[in-house]
């Protein structure tokens, strides 16, 4: 199917960002004919989620169970206060399309396991890992791979985060960097939404990066930043021939 | 000497430091040094038998040991260690 072209309210909107040399109309067209799956749409997701819908990514898919609590006002950025006790889901679909009304959002009001990650990772172009527990990022990235998708992976805590994008077959996937999850993660670890956000905006970028296909992203390279000190690394990582989930893959050019 | 850089959450077991200097000639030496150091650090690095835990990474400046010489990567002054645990915070 032809891209859909921008229409003249796009143009309008996005005219800033198209100034961009590299990137221009035809970046924001890619990026209107795309699809982003953000997994959680929590601290780090809610950003993510808000910055694509901002840069005018047509469609995005979006995974997030529960209700709003009050401990998620400090960094979940599409939940309000008005809408506490309430889904989170509704509150991000609303938030977004308050933002960009030409958004297509397929809304699911649960977390991803092993039993929907296909599904999920089917209906999008790639995708932005924003889950707070490795069961969830492992099933992401494996269908990730299985279904050839790049994924972006970002996490945090405290006041820590890594940030490194797969792409399948020619670069690490998350577990030739770390195989098993360490056995003491809990679910809640301390957050202030300053670094969820810093790290989500980082993987936003890499999304449009990627769509668009200006820039070079971080396959083959995990960042790790403390903004405790303002100390950002970025090392090589590299893939495993043993790997479980990729190791059979053969190395792409 | 060579500076050890420590992840937030093994800070707690090695006296809230953010970095460590330790001399030592290889990665293994420096890593043995540190968990004599601060004991406690041990079980969150090593297994029973005293493999690295799969789920950390230990970089000298940009590059994985698993890509150098893991244990026997020597180390030189103005290297720096960086020890990357996982993390999944979302």
């Amino acid at each position: 199917m032809p891209p859909t072209p921008l229409t003249d309210e796009e143009r309008a909107v996005y005219e800033w960002q198209m100034w961009v040399p590299d990137f221009g109309e035809s970046g924001q067209e890619k990026l209107k004919n795309a699809s982003v799956m953000v997994s959680r749409v929590g601290g780090v997701g809610s950003v993510v989620a808000y910055e694509l819908a901002a840069a005018g990514v047509g469609k995005l898919v979006l995974a997030h169970a529960g209700n709003i609590k009050p401990s998620d006002l400090n960094r979940q950025l599409l939940m309000t206060h008005d809408c506490l006790g309430k889904p989170r889901i509704d509150s991000i679909k609303r938030r977004l399309l308050d933002l960009n009304p030409r958004l297509e959002i397929v809304a699911v009001g649960e977390n991803v396991s092993e039993s929907n990650a296909a599904g999920l990772v089917e209906q999008c172009d790639l995708i932005v890992d924003c889950a707070p527990l490795f069961p969830e990022r492992f099933a992401m990235n494996r269908q990730a791979v299985l279904q050839n998708k790049p994924l972006v992976e970002c996490a945090m805590y405290e006041l820590e985060a890594h940030i490194t994008t797969v792409v399948p077959g020619k670069s690490p996937c998350l577990q030739c960097i770390w195989p098993e999850n360490p056995p003491t993660w809990k679910r809640q670890f301390p957050v202030f939404g300053a670094v969820s956000g810093t790290v989500a905006c980082m993987g936003a970028i890499e999304a449009i990066k990627l769509i668009s296909n200006i820039g070079d992203p971080l396959t083959g390279r995990l960042v790790r930043m403390d903004l405790r000190d303002m100390d950002f690394k970025t090392m090589k990582v590299t893939r495993r021939k043993d790997c479980p989930v990729c190791g059979s893959m053969g190395e792409k050019s | 000497m060579t500076r050890i850089k420590l992840p937030t959450v093994y800070r707690v077991y090695a006296g809230d430091n953010r970095s460590v200097e330790i001399e030592a000639g290889d990665v293994g030496k420096l890593l043995d040094a540190l968990t004599q150091q601060y004991p406690d650090l041990k079980p969150h690095l090593f297994d029973n038998d005293g493999e690295l835990l799969s789920f950390v990474n230990v970089f000298v400046n940009d590059d994985n040991i698993r890509d150098l010489d893991g244990n026997a990567t020597e180390l030189g002054e103005r290297d720096e260690v960086f020890l990357v645990p996982a993390m999944a915070g979302g």
